[in-house]
This record gives C-alpha cells, structure tokens and sequence, in this order.
C-alpha cells in the first residue's frame, strides 16, 4: 500500500519500489495498490487476503493513511488477523501496533515516532534501510532480524552520511541524525519469530 | 541540550540558513498524518527556515527537531552537531 498523496508520501512511495521484483523473484505474489488505487475498500480486502501487508505513507499514532481517508485505524486492524504488518510511516507503533496485536495480527513493525528523510531520499539511503530489512522477511528470515537488518541499515546511513561519502552534501548533518532517529523508534510487536 | 547549548546551536542553524542556497525548498520529509499547517503547504516537507523557525518557536515540530537532535548529540556529540551546520 502506497497511497503517494503528496511529496513526502511519494519518497516514501517510491522506497517500494526495489521490493517488488524482491518479492516477485521469491515466487511471492504481490497485489500493489499505489497511488489512487489505494483506497480503504481495497486495504481491507488486502488486510484479509495477504500474509504481509507493507504500507508506505503517513501515519498517525491510531491510523494510517490515505488521500482523502485513513486506509488503516483502529476500526479495521483486526481484519489483518493472522497477517504481518508493516509500516513505513510515522507514529503508528504507538497505539495501532497494539491494537493490531490485541485482534490478533501475528506481528507488526512500525515506528513509534515521526519518521524522517532528506527530502527525495535523493542517495537512496533512507529507501535502502527499508528494502535491504524488508528482504529479510521476504527472503524467509523472522521477524526479528528483520527488525534487527533494518537497524543495522539506517546504522549505515548514518555513517554515510556522518563520515562517508555522502558527509560532503550540504545537508550531510540532517541526514546522520535523521538515520539514527529512524533507527532507535523502529518497534516490533507480536510474534518476534514469525515469517512469512 | 540544557539553555546555553540550545542557544549555541540555534545560532549555528540560523548561520546554515543565512549561507544556504535554497532555504526556503523542502529538505527533510515526515511521514505523519495531519501535518501541522506550516509543512502540509509543502507537501510534509520542511525547509532550512522552517527547521529554524520551528526550532526556535518550540512548536510540536520543534520538539521533534530537539528530541532527533538531541539523540544525535547522545550518539555522538555537540560539536559534531554544530560542525554539520557550519560551525
């Protein structure tokens, strides 16, 4: 799920894009609903069918959402009952995430704070962290190193950005604390053991 | 950051937005609903003058901006904070 409602959505949008051939290449199949195609009918029908739900946009510590509705909220979570969630967004490992749990979703990985980036993601940092941890769970690993190759990812980033080649951009400095910011607020609830 | 270092550092932003070629174009993005007016007319972005102003407004969004810097500060350390914007 990927709703690109607006630019910062859309860089997030667009970290999803080097999971689909990951995912295609595993003889997973993939229902993408990007952009319009995003609406809530169609998350809820996704929310009962997929084994793994991945959404990228905007997030709130209760809800997830879309352009013009919350995709994902506390009134519907429980339909992904059996089902991994994850979400590449802002805030919702604050109260979706247990909400998500109590109705039985066997795992959810969130942020339980505001996620940031450089605006574009334009070194690919910030999208690398979040594919290169997602690979893990699709190429078969748990949760938790899921969880644990994410971390690691942004730990990367930070140097990238801190000391290594991308420490000479103007903007370097945001871009090292953004990375250790997302790394400390990404949060795993349920089943730290589960795979797909 | 106690007083005197977030006045250090709010003066070391203020010279990076003074020096920086775009400051007013979206450099950091969120990925949170209902943004605050001031990021949602660009797009969930913030610009150099926005992180300034919201910092030294101590609105939500700049508490945000102390909470991710001061993590940054814990992971390494002030002056390295300061050297990033210019100092």
């Amino acid at each position: 799920m990927r709703p690109a409602n607006d630019p910062a959505a859309a860089t997030l949008a667009n970290m999803a894009s080097s999971l689909t051939s990951t995912i295609s290449s595993n003889g997973h199949s993939l229902s993408d609903l990007s952009n319009a195609g995003a609406t809530r009918t169609a998350v809820e029908a996704e929310l009962r069918a997929s084994r793994l739900i991945i959404f990228f946009g905007h997030g709130l510590k209760s809800k997830l959402q879309g352009a013009a509705t919350d995709l994902v909220d506390l009134s519907n979570v429980s339909l992904a009952s059996g089902n991994i969630i994850v979400a590449i967004a802002c805030w919702s490992a604050h109260t979706l995430a247990g909400q998500a749990i109590a109705g039985g979703v066997e795992a959810y990985l969130g942020f339980d704070e505001q996620f940031g980036c450089l605006a574009g993601d334009p070194d690919g940092e910030f999208g690398a962290a979040v594919a290169e941890g997602l690979e893990e769970l699709i190429n078969g690993n748990d949760m938790q190193t899921t969880l644990g190759s994410m971390q690691q990812r942004f730990d990367d980033a930070f140097h990238f950005y801190k000391t290594g080649s991308g420490s000479g951009r103007s903007d370097s400095v945001l871009g090292w604390l953004l990375a250790n910011w997302n790394k400390i607020h990404a949060r795993l609830d349920g089943n730290v053991g589960t795979t797909l | 950051m106690n007083q005197r270092e977030r006045a250090i550092l709010l003066a070391a932003i203020r010279g990076w937005v003074d020096r920086h070629p775009s400051p007013d174009t979206p450099i950091v993005e969120i990925a949170r609903g209902q943004l605050l007016p001031s990021v949602e007319q660009s797009g969930g972005g913030l610009s150099p003058r926005q992180i300034y102003n919201e910092l030294q407004e101590n609105s939500e969004l700049g508490q945000w901006l102390t909470r991710v810097i001061d993590a940054g500060i814990a992971r390494a350390n002030l002056d390295d904070v300061l050297k990033g914007f210019g100092q």
